[in-house]
Parts: C-alpha cells; sequence; structure tokens
C-alpha cells in the first residue's frame, strides 16, 4: 500500500475531521481570490485606469492588506494543521510501532496535505471566480453603476497569486508537520491515552472578584471610548485601548470560576446534564481565556469594520452631491479655452447651455513661499522638494465671486487691504493658516494686503474628485486691475452642458475627450502635451466616477478584513471546540454509562457548542456598541452620520460565516461523540 | 539453555526525570529471554513492567544498560549472531525497522487504525516487510480465520468489531511478520472473561507453534498461560519461577492434564505469595 493511497483512505475515513479545515481553506482561497481580482473588475478596472493618485494609493493599500490577509491565513491553516495532525497522531504512533520509518510516515502526511491543498484550491478558485462576478455585480448595484457593459470575467494575475501564496502557505504547513513528525516519540502513543485531565482549580473567591473588577473596568474603558473616544490624546486613546485588552483577557481567565460559583448557588444547577456541560464549558475557558480574549477582540474588529465600511459608502454617496456642481470645469494655459476648443472643433457654444471664462493671474509679488511666509521653515520641512518661490494664483474677487455663485456656495468679501486665501490641500492649509493667524501681509504694487478671515476658505476651484490644488489668492479687483505687476497665467472654463442626464454627460464627455483628450492625459502624467497647450480638465461624470471607485474600494477593503476576521474567529472557535470534543469522547461514553439518553447527550453537546461560539461574540457585540459610538462621533465631523444600515448587513454576513461554522462544528462534535 | 537465548538485557537502568524530581524506575536490570517461550512479567503497579517491555522490543530506549537480540539480521552495520544486535543505541529509524523485522506487539488498546478494515490493519503491516500482496492477503485471511474472525467481517472498521474482535485483530496484526518475539502489555486487560479466554487460548497456541512470547499481565488466568514467571520488583527481577508447559484449564473437569493443572496453578500462586503479590 503507498503512502498515496494510505492518505486518500485517511482523508476518506476521517471526512468528518476534515471539513473544518476544507470549509476554512476554501474560503480563505475564495475570499483570497475575489479580492485580489477586484483590481480586474468591471468597475473597479475603469477606477484604476483612472490615474487617480487616490486610487492609486488604494490599490496599493489593497495589496499591503492582501499580504497581511495572506500571513492571517497562513497562521490559520498551521493552526488548523495542528488540530487534524492531534487527530491523527494516534495513527502514525501506529505506523511507528509497526516500524515504519519517520520518513514514510511523512510522506503519508506530505501526501494527506497535498491533496487537501489541491482539491480545496480547485474548490475554493472556482467559488472565487463565481464569487467575483457575484460580488461585482453586487457592488455596481450597490453604487448605481450602469452594468450593461459587464462581462464575465476570470482574473489570470488573482489566480496565479492566489495559487502562489497558497502554495507557500501548504509549504510552511508542510515543514511544521515534518517536524511534528520528526519530534515525535513512540511512547507518546501509549502516554496519551493514559494522560488525565489536568484539572485547574482556581480559588472562586478571586474568580469573582477578578470577574466583577474586570467586567467594571472594561465598561469603564468602552464607554470611555465610546463617549470621550475624539477628545481623547493619542496617550489617553491607547491607555483607554490597553484597558479594554487586558480587561477582555481578564473577564475570560476568571469567568469559569465565576461562572461555576453562580451556578452551584443556583438550584436548577443539578438538573439534567446542566452540571455536566457547565463542568466541560468552565475546564474549556480554564485552559484557553486566551484564544477567547483574543477571538472576542477580533470580532469585534471585525464589526466594527463592517458596520463603518458600509456607512462610509453611504457618506461618500452623499458627498458626491456636492463636489460635482456642475458639468465641466477646466484650465488652460497660455490661449483662451473658448478659442482653444472652438481650434479643435468643438466650440462652446455647441455643447454648453451655460459657461463662464475667468482669467488666473500670477504676480512675481506673490509666490507660494510667500503666502506661508511666517512659517516657512517648518513648511520647507514638510515639502523638501517644493518650489517656494514659484508664482501663486491669483484671482479678482469678482470672477472668484461667479464660481461661488455657480458652484451654490456663500460669496467672499473684501475689503480694499485684504486677501483671501482659497485650498483644499490638506498639508499645505496647516501652514497657510498658521501664516494667516500671524496676519500675514502681501505686499502688491506698493500697497500692502492683510488676512480679511482668520482661516483658510476650504473650497475647491477645479472639480477633480479627490486631488487638490496649492492654493489661490483672491484680492480686491482694483488691487489686479490698477496694481501693474499681474499678468494672465491661465483661464479658467465653467460650464454646464446642454443634455443634463448622465447618459447624455458621457456622450458629451467623449465629444470633447476625443479631442483634447490626448492634452489632458498628457497632463495628468506630467508629460508635454502633444498640441503644446497645457489643460487641467475634469467633468462631473468623471469626478463621480473616481469618487465611487474610491469608496467601492473602501468598501472592498473593509469587507474584505471583516470577513476575513469573522473566517479566523470562527474557523479558530470551532478548530478548538472539535479538538476539545476530541478529548472529552471518554466523558461522553460516560454520560452514556450512568444513563443519559440520546437526546439528552445531544442537547449537553449543543449547549456546550453554542456557548463557545456565543461567548467571545457577546463580548465583541457589548464592545463595538462603544466603539461603534466613537467611530460614529469621529466620522459625523466629516458629515457622517448614520451607521444603521451597515450594521444590519454586517450582522447577516456575521451570520453566515459564523453560523454556518457553528452547525459544521456541531456535526463534526456529534460525528466525534458518537 | 544458553544457546536458546533470545533476547538479553543487561545493567538496564530507566531513569523519568519529571521537573527536578527523578525517578529510578529500572535499576541495573538483567534478563535473558529464551526462544520459544511465553514469558510472563509480573509485578505491582507501577513496578515498571510496561517500560521494561518497550525498552526490551526497541519501543524506548533505555537511559542505561543494553539489550541484544541474538537473532538473524540480513542488515549490514550489526554484528554477527555470537554477539547479537544492540539495540539500546539504535537510530529511531533503525530500531523502527528492527521492530518491523523482528517484534510484534499487542497492548491493552488494541491501537487499530479507526480509518482502515480489519484485513488492510493487518495488510498495512505485513506489506511493511513483504511486498508479495497476494502471499500477503492469503496469510492474513487464513490467521484472522484462524482466530475466528470470518469472511464477512474483514472489511469492516474496527468501530464496527466487538472488543474481543478488534484485539484479535490486533493479535493477528501483531504475528503477521512472523516476529522473533511478540510483545504483549496486559493484552486482555480490556476484555471481559470469555474474551480473555480466546485471546488468551490465541496466544497459547501461537506459543506452541513456536512463537516466543513475552507478555505482561495482572491476572493469573492469564500469568499460567507462560511457562516462565518474572517478578518485577523495586527497579528488579526479584525472583522468577518456572512452570512448565501450559497443561490446559486446571478447572476444566474434561482436561486429561487437569491434575498436572492444578499443580502449575498451585505452584503459580505460592510463588506470587512468596513475591507479597
Ligand atoms: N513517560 C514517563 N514519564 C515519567 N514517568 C513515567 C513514564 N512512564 C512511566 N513512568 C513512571 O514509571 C513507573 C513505572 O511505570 P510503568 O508504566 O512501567 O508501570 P507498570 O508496572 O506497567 O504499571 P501498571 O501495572 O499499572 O501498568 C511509574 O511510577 C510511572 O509513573
Ligand atoms: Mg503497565
Amino acid at each position: 500500500m503507498n503512502s498515496f493511497k494510505l492518505a486518500l483512505k485517511n482523508i476518506r475515513k476521517s471526512w468528518s475531521d476534515y471539513t473544518v479545515y476544507f470549509l476554512t481553506l476554501i474560503i480563505g482561497v475564495a475570499i483570497f481570490y475575489m479580492f485580489n481580482s477586484t483590481g480586474t473588475q468591471g468597475i473597479m478596472e475603469d477606477v484604476s485606469k483612472s490615474g487617480n493618485d487616490k486610487v492609486k494609493m488604494l490599490i496599493t493599500a489593497i495589496e499591503v492588506v492582501s499580504v497581511a490577509v495572506a500571513l492571517v491565513l497562513g497562521l490559520l491553516m498551521i493552526y488548523a494543521n495542528n488540530f487534524l495532525i492531534k487527530r491523527r497522531k494516534k495513527e502514525f504512533g501506529i505506523y511507528l510501532l509497526l516500524g515504519m520509518n519517520k520518513k514514510k510516515v511523512s510522506k503519508i502526511l506530505v501526501c494527506e496535505t497535498c491533496i487537501v491543498g489541491a482539491v480545496s484550491m480547485l474548490i475554493g478558485l472556482l467559488l472565487g471566480i463565481f464569487g467575483s462576478q457575484f460580488l461585482s455585480i453586487i457592488v455596481a448595484k450597490m453604487f448605481a453603476v450602469d452594468v450593461t457593459s459587464y462581462t464575465f470575467a476570470i482574473s489570470k494575475k488573482a489566480a496565479v497569486v492566489t495559487v502562489i501564496s497558497f502554495l507557500v502557505i501548504f509549504f510552511v504547513v508542510l515543514l511544521f508537520n515534518t517536524g511534528t513528525i520528526r519530534r515525535y516519540k513512540l511512547i507518546d502513543l501509549i502516554n496519551a491515552e493514559k494522560k488525565g485531565e489536568k484539572q485547574i482549580i482556581k480559588n472562586t473567591k478571586v474568580s469573582i472578584a477578578l470577574f466583577i473588577i474586570s467586567a467594571v473596568l472594561l465598561v469603564i474603558a468602552y464607554a470611555g471610548i465610546g463617549i470621550f473616544g475624539n477628545r481623547m490624546r493619542g496617550r489617553e486613546f491607547a491607555f483607554a485601548a490597553g484597558v479594554v485588552v487586558i480587561g477582555t483577557f481578564v473577564l475570560f481567565w476568571s469567568f469559569a470560576g465565576f461562572f461555576q460559583t453562580v451556578l452551584s448557588k443556583n438550584k436548577g444547577y443539578k438538573k439534567g446534564l446542566t452540571s455536566f456541560v457547565v463542568r466541560q464549558f468552565s475546564g474549556n475557558m480554564n485552559t484557553s481565556a486566551f484564544s477567547f480574549a483574543l477571538i472576542s477582540l477580533l470580532l469585534m474588529a471585525a464589526i466594527c469594520s463592517f458596520s463603518s465600511g458600509f456607512s462610509f459608502r453611504t457618506y461618500l454617496n452623499k458627498r458626491l452631491g456636492n463636489a460635482t456642481p456642475v458639468d465641466l470645469t477646466m484650465r488652460v494655459w497660455s490661449v483662451k479655452p473658448t478659442e482653444y476648443l472652438a481650434s479643435k472643433g468643438i466650440a462652446v457654444e455647441g455643447w454648453a447651455k451655460e459657461y463662464m471664462e475667468l482669467p488666473v493671474y500670477e504676480s512675481s509679488e506673490i509666490t507660494i513661499g510667500d503666502t506661508v511666509a511666517p512659517v516657512i521653515e517648518e513648511a520647507k520641512q514638510t515639502f523638501m522638494h517644493a518650489r517656494w518661490d514659484s508664482t501663486e494664483n491669483v484671482m479678482r474677487l469678482s470672477d472668484y465671486n461667479k464660481i461661488e455663485r455657480a458652484f451654490g456656495r456663500e460669496e467672499l468679501k473684501l475689503k480694499d487691504d485684504q486677501y483671501a486665501v482659497v485650498s483644499d490641500f490638506d498639508l499645505l492649509n496647516k501652514f497657510q493658516i498658521a501664516a494667516i493667524k500671524q496676519g500675514n501681509k502681501f505686499t502688491v504694487g506698493g500697497k500692502e494686503y492683510g488676512p480679511a478671515y482668520s482661516s483658510v476658505n476650504y473650497e475647491y476651484i477645479l472639480m477633480s474628485g479627490l486631488t487638490a490644488s496649492m492654493g489661490t489668492i483672491v484680492l480686491p479687483d482694483a488691487a489686479i486691475d490698477e496694481g501693474g505687476s499681474f499678468r494672465v497665467d491661465s483661464y479658467l472654463l465653467i460650464a454646464d452642458y446642454k443634455v443634463s442626464d448622465k447618459q447624455g454627460r458621457y456622450e458629451t464627455d467623449a465629444l470633447i475627450m476625443d479631442k483634447v483628450g490626448a492634452s489632458v492625459e498628457a497632463g495628468n502624467n506630467g508629460e508635454d502635451s502633444p498640441d503644446g497647450i497645457n489643460i487641467q480638465l475634469s467633468t462631473k461624470n468623471q469626478v463621480e466616477d473616481s469618487s465611487i471607485g474610491i469608496s467601492v474600494i473602501v468598501v472592498f477593503l473593509v469587507l474584505y478584513i471583516g470577513i476575513v476576521f469573522v473566517v479566523a474567529c470562527a474557523a479558530i472557535i470551532a478548530l478548538k471546540v472539535l479538538s476539545d470534543s476530541i478529548d472529552s469522547v471518554r466523558k461522553f461514553r460516560i454520560l452514556t454509562r450512568i444513563g443519559a439518553g440520546e437526546d439528552m447527550r445531544r442537547k449537553a453537546l449543543f449547549v456546550q457548542v453554542l456557548m463557545n461560539f456565543l461567548l467571545p461574540l457577546i463580548v465583541a457585540f457589548f464592545g463595538s456598541i462603544f466603539v461603534l459610538g466613537f467611530i460614529k462621533d469621529m466620522l459625523s465631523t466629516v458629515g457622517m452620520v448614520s451607521l444603521g444600515p451597515g450594521m444590519v448587513i454586517s450582522a447577516l454576513l456575521m451570520l453566515l460565516i459564523y453560523g454556518g461554522y457553528f452547525l459544521t462544528t456541531y456535526e463534526g462534535c456529534r460525528k466525534i461523540v458518537k | 539453555m544458553k544457546d536458546n537465548v533470545i533476547l538479553k538485557a543487561k545493567d538496564l537502568s530507566k531513569t523519568f526525570s519529571n521537573e527536578s524530581v527523578q525517578q529510578h524506575v529500572l535499576k541495573n536490570l538483567n534478563l535473558e529471554v529464551y526462544r520459544g517461550d511465553f514469558t510472563v512479567v509480573m509485578g505491582n503497579s507501577g513496578s515498571g513492567k510496561s517500560t521494561l517491555l518497550y525498552a526490551l522490543s526497541g519501543m524506548d530506549r533505555p537511559s542505561l544498560g543494553t539489550i541484544s537480540y541474538y537473532v538473524d539480521d540480513k542488515r549490514k552495520g550489526t554484528e554477527n549472531k555470537e554477539d547479537g544486535i544492540e539495540i539500546s543505541k539504535f537510530s529511531n529509524d533503525r530500531l523502527a525497522l528492527f521492530r518491523r523485522d523482528h517484534a510484534g506487539f499487542v497492548f491493552q488498546q488494541n491501537y487499530l487504525n479507526d480509518s482502515m478494515s480489519a484485513l488492510d490493519n493487518v495488510m498495512v503491516s505485513g506489506l511493511l516487510k513483504n511486498k508479495d500482496r497476494r502471499q500477503l492477503a492469503e496469510k492474513a485471511k487464513e490467521l484472522l480465520e484462524k482466530v475466528e474472525i470470518s469472511e464477512k467481517d474483514w472489511k469492516k472498521f474496527p468501530a464496527q468489531l466487538s472488543g474481543g474482535m478488534q484485539q484479535r485483530v490486533a493479535v493477528v496484526r501483531g504475528v503477521i511478520n512472523d516476529p522473533e518475539v511478540l510483545f504483549a502489555d496486559e493484552p486482555t486487560g480490556a476484555l471481559n472473561s470469555q474474551n480473555t479466554t480466546n485471546v488468551l487460548d490465541i496466544l497459547s497456541s501461537l506459543n506452541s507453534e513456536g512463537q516466543s512470547i513475552v507478555m505482561v499481565t495482572h491476572t493469573i488466568k492469564a500469568a499460567e498461560r507462560g511457562n516462565r514467571i518474572i517478578y518485577l520488583a523495586d527497579g528488579v527481577i526479584s525472583d522468577e519461577c518456572d512452570l512448565g508447559e501450559y497443561a490446559g484449564d486446571y478447572k476444566d473437569d474434561k482436561n486429561p492434564d487437569k491434575k498436572k493443572a492444578e499443580e502449575r496453578h498451585r505452584k503459580l500462586k505460592d510463588f506470587l505469595q512468596d513475591m507479597g503479590w
């Protein structure tokens, strides 16, 4: 009988042991593929091609998270595999006893790992391929993206990445396994059977005290984060988080003693098999408080991740409305946009219902450095390569207020000797605000101008999704009209299309981009424009689509992390419960002998498994209520409010994964104990 | 007598160290086991019977001392028959091969592979040594028939067999490779009286066909089967008793050798009494 046949036999016969392992592997492969293929899926593909910097950043983030997830899955696989090994130890002992050498035993194990790996990889990939199509459709629906252009796609890159990652994981698992066999002593086979139950007896009074203290500490720390979280400084927050972690650990550690004491005072304690279940469960808690604490913290992270991710989507969708007040904004250097477009055969009058053309000035008297003059040394630390002597954009007040009106914003008011700074570049803002606070003045044409506002006007001029400009200085009209040193730097064109539906806008976009797309592209990539004219252009549809892309990626990321956490937690609990039930087979046999009927035993087992799954979840839910309160506070400062729908969706997802694992585990345990 | 030595333990010591406490279980123990004997090891619980058996059989290594087997061994690197094969310094892999070629095992638990049928359990063991599948299958079936496991049960998994049947399969597996010595550690410890008799009968019958057996037991009923009883106390062999050939059940009126059997029984009881058992 060769190793392969032996391995196959083993797997076939111990199918119930393998279910959780298989399940975890398959889900792992599937989500890993799905996640890695997002970049090549329909709408995501458009997004990643848009060239937007923040999108690129997010895609990099996905890749980083992907590596982290591979690590988590790898560890999970090793854990799951250890459970299997534990289950198989007897078998290996028998082989060794009969005179098989360790190399041969290892070979059987390698065969087993390979068979399991190959099968689960295949199923997982298939599942992942179909799952990712399904997910694309759901996401498209979620963001109201047109799905007619959508086609069935298999990402070769994702498949290759998945296969390679899992090959690496399997290889590590193999190393672990052969290591286990190498360390295995034949005599352990006999000793394993003899080994009695370790009974850790805890001082119940201490347990109760610790349980209460840790529960109170947890509530305080959570409430602190939930209520004051967004006013805490870094160190305070870290402290509160530390209390949560330690509190959770102590809570689980002291739980067993507390549980037993409280229930033993209760009259119903001796009824039925309760005492048996309680003892089983507390024994379990005793030995694995750490795992339980870790699992409940991970679950909490998953719940929070889910809920806030879904809410972020709602928020972004809402914000989009404010980000695209007009159909097109454009900036052209050296010629007037109207003339430029006319020369391309797409005169503005042809497609625009309304438009305005506004000049942007520059003057050597106002450089970028001048706008942050009082704090320029610090600014230089942050922007090492900025050219501080290049000129700043300047606009006339009346021109700028036309934009404000077109965008539906409040107009600026300046006195004769005042200026305003308009900027949405967060990093630079800090220095611009500091300069204004110090009363930073400009001298233009011999006249001094001081700040009209106490801060920067956080506004954009060109719609461009999430990209930012260095800022614009707004001066009274007279300052530019009469001061001699200003000259026109470029022109802005702000226009509304004749059409007003999204599809119509796409068509107009296409009409324009067909003529100037190459120049826009060149500008985005920092290359020379083919027609010698530099332009920046963004349309409502472009901004919306790339913004949708960003939120799609964020939701993906959050969903992914959440799912991986939940799968990891559920799998760890499942494996723990299964391996514990192997240890308690004898106890269940005794139960039968003392006359516990099939029904009673099944109930005892069910309750025992359920408790293992439920307890960390309850603690996690409790914690996430507060943490979500904190997240809500934080997000509301940027205009995001409702977490409700997100929580409902995440609860459903959790139920699906977690519940699936619960049922599988219960089935597995029943087979083991029978 | 000397020619017949199959296995010789010299100055055997085994020490377990648990968290700073050292426990000397075997102390300079000397023992010779003879070919064709049914050697029975007795002693109080915790006296080190199992420990001795594990060391003798090459399952575990002694802390000190040597164990030599006087058997044919074609493997390279071993000494010739006169000097014996010294196994106590063997590597794990070498020991595994040694067990495969020369030792058979039966324990209180049967240690059958749950994922294989009764026949496969026997076959796997056999195939480790003998590659001829057909010949082996015949032999396995013959042996299974002999221990009264009929054809309909060959394909059953251990969980589908009774405890007594499982143990009989385990015995068959233990002898499928014609071991020089069959080691048994309380092989009937988990069986009821009927099954105990059954398994002991099989062992006696194997012994009468020339199989050397070393068996650890707690019960007089099992010990009676042996021709040589060794008593272990304080980490050494405190005494031994020669019972002679097994003469059948001393309580069975139909036993033609009933007298002889009663005599053996009395002798064994006296010996054990002397030992303070
Ligand atoms: N692996 C081990 N580690 C530490 N101590 C051990 C180990 N194996 C056995 N011992 C100790 O060695 C002593 C002898 O054990 P052994 O199992 O050989 O006794 P035994 O004579 O077979 O007893 P029983 O009749 O109860 O089976 C015992 O005190 C036991 O605690
Ligand atoms: Mg013993």
